[in-house]
């Protein structure tokens, strides 16, 4: 293993105010109700006082690792840190020392040994923000923020959908949401999943068979093969893109067009919604195809007010990892 | 120079042998006796205290890497690794760069070995042409060379027409061909058993089915032809029932378990631990039940380690671009004794899988057994040693194992190749 040389100054007086509350969050696997909701409560308590809420990130640097491509989470992620009074660093992939095929395990511990109080990662490869997570501890005391790793987990997605979901239906228990399209490799899925589960929702599961394997059951998916039927049961409706770069081989359906007859929100399809139901979408869109443009842009759709959640809830999730705001002991 | 074994229990499965009490006696590089008077002149008496002296271990797979990658294993390190974990004779696969397609690889790997010690390295020479699956390897000049199985390790065989070939040429050779059975379009893009984990876990999956439509085929193929085919480190229990059908029928077909296969499942891999990550994939508790009862009742004739040593740059990065495989040759007999211990299989049934049984499948019968005017290839064996796995003690070059602080029952106190002592524990057990 590559060891790392650190002078004994360093490692000695480093982040009082983080040594023992400083916390990871990589996926909503591994977080309690409890806890899910502590930061939901505090996400809507900022959202609230937007603009006039404490600075607990003032003098604290967050650093943003993305190897992939992103827009809203990076941005929402940097506005984010921005409105706590974080100084921000941005690493991307494509003008770093990865391009000189330098190891994420590597690149960890460089960042690590410069002390920020968060690193936030997005990776393409599932499991990555916990090797990332690894190699943080074996250097320093920072807090890594998983921003999406591969298929896996986007956990503060899976907050912000939760803080949308709560606007609208109050309490999420006994609720049904319905997640339609690639879930295959839908991080956004998963962590919308988990989450949901774990504050009693019922969460239905649909599209192409290759897409919505049955094992997605083990993790307390109900799949219904019928989209109508999932649609016109659920509370709100969440739909997916497919994620053609995630794919290997032949397409899993024979065209687009075939796909959008099937499984897409078409305005037919939406008009079966319950009449309270609502229309979420992670984004990126792609309009026409799992979405119609009538739909996404319709008098059901929550999607910009998804995005505007964000925010606070990566707020939340930014002061629990430093151990500020109602984490601060 | 003469050793005597003083109080063994000689074990020797394949040739009914259960002697407590015996005494067997070493000369130079033969078995002078197997059964000895106890007080027999001697320079060096080992006191075997009722442990069981075996044929040495026989393995038909492992990766030496060299010539090529000798970052990760040397045939020294690789033979050393061979003879801490009890066995005499191994398989080199031809995962070698160059790979074994030419006599003049077969050359190096004989010199590298002879002076590695008196382990024996037999080479698998590869099935095709650079293993790119297009052409036959010259198999008539690898066989004269010393090669003792043909096969491209791990890469299926893609064209179908091309194994037909292999097996019929090799058939005429006396030599047997082993395949990595894998339908690679439905495996593509997968990094571990596609299950209930690799949902869990957001990685691509292997579907079980993956293999047995490999080993469907290449069943098919060797009936066709009639040839002798060895199946690879099989890992599921449909394929593991197409065999029993096969030989149900009469087919000339073996196959091989790897010990990993037989005692991890699928959720070692939680926590994406790159350790974990194999090829074939660690699959379900139903596969592993089905492996363990294939080996018992004959349907899978051999274990292979399997060892695949992999570097620490390698192995400890992103789980889907970690290099898949374990190094095994130091736990093989851990897992495979440990599962007697469990009473999944008889203690007769745990040595012939690793003596005779594979060196049946090489058709050989100058290795894995006990005979006076033999050589004197030997495992004594204490199978009720407790230890705990710690790679950075392995003899291997590489530390890449799942089992690392596994406890294990039973281990290889002493080898012997051609009579010479290649590994001996020390009293601390290390």
């Amino acid at each position: 293993m590559v060891s790392l040389a650190m002078p004994a100054a360093v490692g000695g007086g480093r982040h009082p105010r983080l040594a023992a509350a400083s916390r990871h969050l990589l996926g909503i696997e591994q977080l309690d109700p409890v806890e899910i909701r502590r930061l939901l409560d505090r996400a809507r308590q900022i959202r609230n006082q937007l603009g006039e809420h404490a600075r607990s990130l003032s003098r604290l640097s967050v650093v943003t690792l993305f190897y992939e491509a992103s827009t809203r989470t990076r941005a929402s992620f940097e506005l984010a840190a921005q409105k706590l009074g974080a100084s921000i660093v941005t690493v991307a992939s494509s003008s770093s020392s990865v391009t000189k095929g330098e190891s994420l395990w590597d690149t960890g511990r460089t960042l690590a040994a410069m002390e920020p109080a968060v690193i936030v990662c997005r990776h393409p490869s599932a499991g990555a923000t916990d090797l990332l997570a690894r190699a943080v501890e074996s250097v320093g005391p920072s807090a890594v923020v998983n921003a999406g790793d591969g298929a896996h987990e986007h956990p503060t997605q899976a907050l912000l959908d939760a803080l949308t979901l709560t606007d609208r239906l109050d309490s999420l228990e006994g609720r049904t949401v319905a997640i339609i399209g690639d879930i295959a490799h839908s991080r956004v899925a998963r962590s919308n999943l988990f989450l949901l589960r774990k504050l009693g929702a019922r969460v239905l599961l649909g599209g192409p068979r290759s897409l919505v394997p049955a094992w997605l059951e083990t993790l307390g998916g109900e799949i219904g093969r019928d989209v109508d039927t999932l649609i016109a049961e659920a509370d709100a409706v969440m739909m997916l893109r497919v994620q053609f770069e995630r794919l290997s081989g032949p397409p899993p359906f024979p065209s687009l067009g075939d796909y959008t007859r099937t499984y897409g929100l078409t305005v037919e399809r939406a008009a079966r919604m319950k009449p309270h139901a609502f229309v979420m979408h992670p984004g990126p869109m792609n309009r026409g195809i799992e979405i119609a443009p009538e739909v996404a842009d319709g008098p059901t759709s929550v999607v910009a007010h998804q995005v505007r959640n964000g925010i606070a809830a990566r707020m939340a999730v930014l002061e629990r990892s430093v151990g500020a705001g109602p984490w601060a002991s | 120079m003469r050793t005597l074994f003083r109080n063994v229990r000689l074990f020797d499965p394949g040739a009914g042998v259960d002697g407590p009490g015996r005494h067997v006696l070493v000369l130079d590089d033969r078995i002078a006796s197997l059964d000895a008077p106890p007080d027999a002149a001697a320079e060096r008496v080992v006191e075997g205290a009722g442990a069981l002296l075996c044929p040495g271990l026989v393995d038909l797979r492992c990766h030496l890497c060299e010539p090529g990658r000798t970052d990760r294993e040397t045939v020294a390190t690789g033979v050393a690794s061979a003879a801490r974990g009890g066995f005499t004779t191994v398989v080199a696969m031809p995962t070698t760069d160059p790979t074994i397609d030419r006599v003049e690889v077969v050359e190096t790997i004989k010199t590298r070995a002879a002076e590695a010690g008196a382990t024996r390295v037999l080479p698998a020479g590869a099935m095709s042409e650079g293993r790119q699956g297009e052409r036959l390897a010259e198999m008539a000049k690898l066989r004269d060379a010393g090669c003792v199985l043909f096969t491209d390790a791990d890469l299926p065989v893609p064209d179908s027409q091309l194994l037909r070939y292999a097996l019929e040429t090799a058939g005429d050779l006396n030599v047997p061909v082993a395949t990595h059975a894998e339908d690679v379009a439905l495996s593509q893009g997968g990094v571990m058993h596609e299950g209930q984990c690799s949902i869990r876990l957001g990685l691509d999956g292997i579907p079980g089915a993956a293999e047995e439509v490999g080993v469907a085929r290449d069943l098919a193929v060797a009936e066709l032809t009639g040839a002798r085919l060895h199946i690879a480190h099989v890992s599921t229990a449909g394929a593991v029932e197409l065999i029993r059908q096969a030989k149900r029928r009469g087919a000339r077909v073996t196959a091989e378990v790897s010990p990993l296969h037989l005692c991890l499942t699928e959720a070692a891999v939680l926590g994406y631990d790159p350790a974990a990550k194999l090829f074939p994939p660690l699959r379900t508790r139903r596969d592993v039940n089905a492996v363990v009862d294939g080996l018992a009742d004959g349907t899978l004739d051999a274990v292979a380690s399997d060892h695949t040593p992999r570097t620490a740059l390698e192995k400890n990065r992103e789980f889907d671009r970690a290099e898949p495989g374990a190094v095994s040759l130091e736990t093989t007999l851990g897992v495979v004794l440990t599962l007697v211990a469990r009473r999944e299989l008889t203690l007769e049934r745990a040595v012939h899988v690793l003596t005779r049984a594979p060196a049946k499948v090489l058709g050989r019968n100058d290795i894995g057994r006990l005979t006076e005017g033999g050589h004197a290839d030997l495992v004594l064996i204490d199978p009720e040693a407790e230890w705990t796995v710690q790679p950075q003690a392995f003899g291997s070059r590489s530390t890449n194992t799942p089992l690392a602080g596994a406890e294990m029952r039973g281990r290889a106190r002493l080898t012997m190749a051609r009579g010479r002592v290649t590994h001996e524990m020390n009293h601390d057990g290390s």
